[in-house]
């Protein structure tokens, strides 16, 4: 391993930084193309039933109006397979028969201008015969309807199952019935909103047979794939660029509405823009609200012996990843302990309701809003500290996560004492307040997959990265000049790290799974020694010896002080004039990193890392109001190696602050499957008021043990996971009552304080 | 949805203004900071065709403590203005706390007292400050000027006595005396309050408002008897859920409502 230090491990000023505090920064929807037009679209205001008629000819009046388009129009468009998702191709670009969810787009206009497309909306008259919604999974799973008729349901528990796993070992229900003592209980999650900044925008536009997509898209190449599939292209056809995105969290993976502005170009023979609403976006994906049936059982000494978890996800009208979100949440429901005898059972269920998809920590929290405060409840039945009892049950470094897959990688009661150090846990909270802590793991950098970079040191000492990351705020690219500057020996600030765009980015599965630093980053760094040692070489040529050097500017200076200009070297290495310097081109490394395959890995690809998030909370709750205020919340992320220090504490950050969230008062509210609440003046987002009072720590916890460069880890992900059962613990510890429903709300606390206590009211 | 079309009008005084809304009764709003406004016409919930700007209509922008200590509050002052008044923060300064607590900054920048309360969103804090204060609207109509009791003003959720052609002009507070007291308290789970309540005493008399909970903010009639004859916490608690009327919204039911009433009005109570 290269000793590090020349950027790698610094908090180097980010590349985007600038242009985006300044609003010079570009984003999908600041980008015009010549003659182009705009959409808007016409949603669904019933949750479920069959369209009889669509009338478009009042909108297709309007002056300025191009053309309306409907489910109708696809066969004539020549559309091959109308249908896009990940395993489950359900979702059709727009429905000519059923409406699956009140918000759900039904057919779309084209006009000069967004203003005219947004009135000629409001007069397309959309008729739907109902049928009886599926608005909760219960109901679902009775299948009074079904929301896809022509689908079988994946599992024999129910109707409507999109998808259904189960991972097990041991004998489960004889090891809980000889426990000693057997924790139950039923956990709710809600669905909640992603709420990037900026909403799903597209722009489309064909040349002549070929496609040119700018999108705000966490995968292009994966909208490249679907789009040359459905529109009968071949890939090498579709150009998906991605300009600056703001925020994805999970909600702009797979594809959304880039097949449908395709379409709506198609037909408008011009191109097209569809910027979304934040209303809209509230109505295109959220996170799976899930049920969470958890037992727990323990042998005298206090022993984990085994724990059954049933998980069933609400995933909304189309299956986008829940199938993706229900394995994860089956393989990671058995939590960080070493349990001989286990079964997780996970299923997405079909509401008719808007689609659940991927979202930061995909089902981890969910998942661990049950396991962690089944273990806080545990440890307080044993009458043992929790932190305690985590020290004596969570995984040993090199312990099995899961049978044959890859051991656990990180320190977690290192990690966890950091947390537990950071509200000061082993003082007493006064009268009012508790304190609660949690750990939470997920394997971290997705499923099978290739990450591929270039790098290329141009002749005036200046480099550019090249690879498929959308840059969604999360600082990925920064990393990159980093570890190119770090190999390179350069000034990090001379890297230029290029945006991805289908037609010159070299490939990348997509910007997920907290695996850009860790799986693109390697190939990254593969790229940036390559272009070292091509450099190394190059001198040893021309100086007859190996020499040591640092790149200043456009010049080479050497360990003996010495110095050269790079371009006089690389001419004279080619015996090219110097004064042909702009004949040079660049010294050049394509690299990839593929994940490894395992027959034997439950997951079929064993894990590439454990992404670790520690929390701990100090809570006040007033008990008339039932009000719970966060005093202090330590956030620890076991990240390996911190490449860039300042942008992993801010990714970390913002993972615990999006928590606080669904903790304590986010949630999507609907009626007779109507979204109520999907719109900014009224769901409620966590607010700077909403941080902790003393503060909101975050630790970064740098044993180098990562897969990743440098002993890199992913992050971004794990302060999301712990923070509810670590306030709900604080909350118990506060006032005595246990909520197993989240958010933790002040009316939902005051209704548990009511019925723990006889006498309501004052005094 | 952007902003559908409307015509813009730009009235210099009241006359003015109420000529416009009389001429378009029933498709003219009077636009202010469109804080309420623009939102809703963004949402596609309001289609004014006529909007009749009334940010340069200089009556409405006054600001005015007068001699006897009662105050005059033009229609088309921001909260910020209140929030920042000096004097304002001198004698009345929980009118100032509860300003400096609306919403946020860029609403407050822009957003008038005027405009809070003809919208009549049942969420409003300064309402119930100012019923508690016993303070009294003034509305211009194609006739003359009316005054009507803040009590009286608000008719149910979003709907006031205003007629299609009429302008609020001013809020009039009258004075307090030397040892009165004013006492407001507020519970916010978002950005407008779940709960607030009001408590005013002048001497002998006790006015308690609650507000946010139900359609319009409410006199707490028997609180304030109870609060007059020197009764417990536990008494004003129980006489403010008994008496106060909630509606069920989308996040609060309404036993909590009552419930939330009663420990605002027994700590305001409390703290005086």
């Amino acid at each position: 391993m290269t000793t590090t230090g020349h950027s790698i491990g610094k908090a180097v000023p980010r590349p985007d930084a600038f242009a985006k505090v300044t609003g010079r920064a570009q984003y999908s929807s600041d980008i015009t193309l010549p003659r182009m037009t705009h959409a808007a679209l016409v949603r669904s205001t019933s949750s479920h039933g069959r369209i009889t008629n669509i009338d478009t000819a009042q909108a297709e009046a309007v002056a300025g109006v191009v053309c309306v388009v409907t489910g109708r129009d696809m066969a004539e468009l020549g559309v091959v397979d109308r249908h896009y998702g990940l395993t489950v191709l359900d979702q059709p670009i727009l429905s000519d028969d059923l409406v699956r969810y009140s918000g759900e787009a039904v057919a779309a206009v084209v006009a000069e201008t967004a203003q005219i497309a947004g009135e000629a909306a409001t007069l397309v008259e959309v008729s739907v015969d109902p049928i009886e919604p599926m608005l909760t999974v219960d109901q679902a799973l009775e299948g009074a309807t079904l929301v896809h008729p022509e689908r079988e349901s994946a599992g024999s528990d129910g109707a409507n199952i999109a998808a259904y796993y189960e991972f097990a070992d041991g004998d489960v229900e004889a090891a809980l019935a000889g426990a000693h003592y057997v924790h139950e209980a039923v956990f709710r999650f809600p669905m909640v909103a992603h709420y990037a900044m900026e909403p799903h925008c597209c722009i489309a536009a064909w040349n002549g047979t070929d496609l040119d997509v700018i999108a705000g898209t966490q995968q292009p190449f994966k909208v490249r794939s679907d789009l040359a599939r459905m529109f009968g292209l071949q890939q090498n056809q579709v150009r998906v660029r991605v300009p600056y995105v703001g925020g994805g969290y999970g909600g702009k993976l797979l594809s959304k509405y880039e097949p449908l502005t395709v379409a709506l170009a198609w037909k408008a023979k011009r191109p097209v823009k569809l910027l979304l609403s934040a209303d809209e976006s509230f109505r295109t994906i959220s996170r799976h609200g899930s049920v969470v049936t958890m037992r727990t059982g323990v042998d005298a000494d206090g022993n984990i012996v085994a724990r059954d978890t049933r998980v069933i996800l609400d995933t909304g009208a189309y299956a986008d990843k829940g199938p993706g979100v229900a394995k994860k949440a089956a393989y990671r429901a058995k939590g960080p302990y070493d349990i001989p005898h286990f079964r997780s059972v996970a299923m997405a269920v079909y509401t008719n309701k808007v689609p659940a998809g991927a979202f930061r920590g995909y089902s981890t929290p969910q998942v661990v809003w049950a396991g962690e405060s089944a273990i806080n409840e545990i440890a307080d039945h044993l009458g043992i500290d929790p932190l305690q009892y985590r020290r004596d049950h969570l995984l040993e470094r090199g312990g099995d996560f899961m049978p044959s897959d890859t051991p656990m990688d990180a320190d977690l009661v290192g990690g966890l004492q950091l947390a537990a150090d950071g509200v000061r846990w082993a003082v007493p909270a006064p009268e009012g307040r508790g304190k609660g802590l949690a750990t939470g793991v997920k394997d971290g950098g997705g499923g099978p997959s290739r990450a591929e970079a270039e790098v290329r040191l141009l002749a005036d000492g200046s480099a550019e990265v090249l690879t498929g990351t959308s840059e969604i705020g999360q600082g990925a690219h920064a990393v990159y000049t980093q570890i190119v500057a770090e190999e390179l020996r350069c000034d990090p600030a001379r890297v230029t790290p290029r945006l991805p765009d289908t037609a010159t980015s070299p490939f990348d599965h997509g910007t997920e799974a907290s695996r850009s630093t860790v799986l693109v980053g390697n190939a990254v760094r593969k790229a940036a020694m390559s272009v070292a040692d091509q450099l190394g070489e190059m001198v040893e040529r021309l100086l007859g010896t190996r020499r040591d050097f640092v790149i200043e500017e456009h010049r080479l200076v050497f360990d003996d002080g010495s110095d050269a200009v790079l371009a006089e070297l690389m001419a004279r290495d080619r015996n090219l004039p110097v004064t042909h310097e702009f004949e040079l081109g660049p010294i050049v490394s394509l690299s990839y990193h593929d994940t490894l395959v395992s027959g034997k890995a439950p997951l079929g690809t064993p894990s590439n890392f454990y992404e670790v998030g520690h929390g701990a909370a100090e809570v006040d709750v007033d008990r008339e109001t039932g009000r719970v205020e966060l005093i202090r919340y330590t956030s620890v992320a076991d990240v390996g190696k911190a490449l860039n220090p300042q942008t992993c504490a801010a990714q970390d950050e913002g993972a615990a602050i999006m928590a606080i969230g669904h903790t304590f008062f986010e949630e999507m509210v609907f009626e007779n499957g109507e979204l109520l609440n999907g719109n900014l003046a009224e769901y409620r987002l966590p607010l700077a008021a909403d941080l902790p009072r003393e503060g909101m720590g975050v630790e970064l916890l740098e044993n180098e043990d990562g897969p990743g460069p440098y002993g890199a880890k992913g992050a971004g992900e794990a302060g999301i996971i712990s923070m509810a059962p670590a306030v709900a613990e604080a909350v118990y510890q506060a006032c005595g009552v246990r909520i197993h429903d989240l958010p933790l709300n002040p009316q939902r606390v005051w209704r548990a304080l009511n019925e723990a206590t006889t006498q309501p009211g004052p005094d | 949805m952007g902003l559908p079309r409307f015509n813009l009008h730009r009235p210099q005084t009241v006359d003015e203004a109420v000529a416009l809304l009389n001429q378009h009764a029933g498709s003219a709003q009077i636009y202010m900071g469109g804080t309420e406004l623009l939102l809703l016409m963004k949402r596609g919930l309001a289609r004014p065709e006529h909007l009749i700007d009334c940010k340069s209509v200089a009556e409405l922008g006054e600001l005015n403590l007068n001699g006897g200590g009662d105050w005059s509050i033009g229609a088309g002052v921001t909260h910020r203005r209140l929030e920042l008044d000096v004097d304002m923060a001198r004698l009345l300064p929980s009118f100032v706390e509860l300003e400096q607590h609306l919403a946020n900054v860029r609403v407050r920048n822009v957003g008038t007292l005027g405009g809070n309360l003809c919208f009549a969103e049942p969420h409003s804090d300064p309402a119930t400050l100012l019923i508690a204060l016993g303070a009294t609207a003034e509305i211009a109509s194609p006739t003359g000027r009316r005054h009507v009791p803040l009590e009286d003003f608000f008719v149910w959720a979003f709907t006031t006595v205003i007629e299609p052609n009429e302008v609020l002009t001013r809020v009039l507070i009258p004075p307090l005396e030397e040892n009165s007291s004013v006492r407001f308290e507020r519970l916010a789970f978002r950005d407008r309050p779940a709960a607030n309540l009001a408590y005013v005493r002048r001497d002998d008399t006790h006015r308690i408002v609650a507000g946010a909970v139900g359609t319009k903010p409410q006199r707490l009639r028997e609180a304030e008897t109870v609060a007059a004859g020197g009764g417990n916490s536990a008494a004003i608690f129980a006489a403010a859920t008994a008496e106060v009327e909630p509606v069920e919204d989308a996040s609060l039911e309404v036993d909590y409502k009552r419930h939330l009433i009663g420990v605002l009005a027994k700590r305001a109570v409390a703290s005086v």
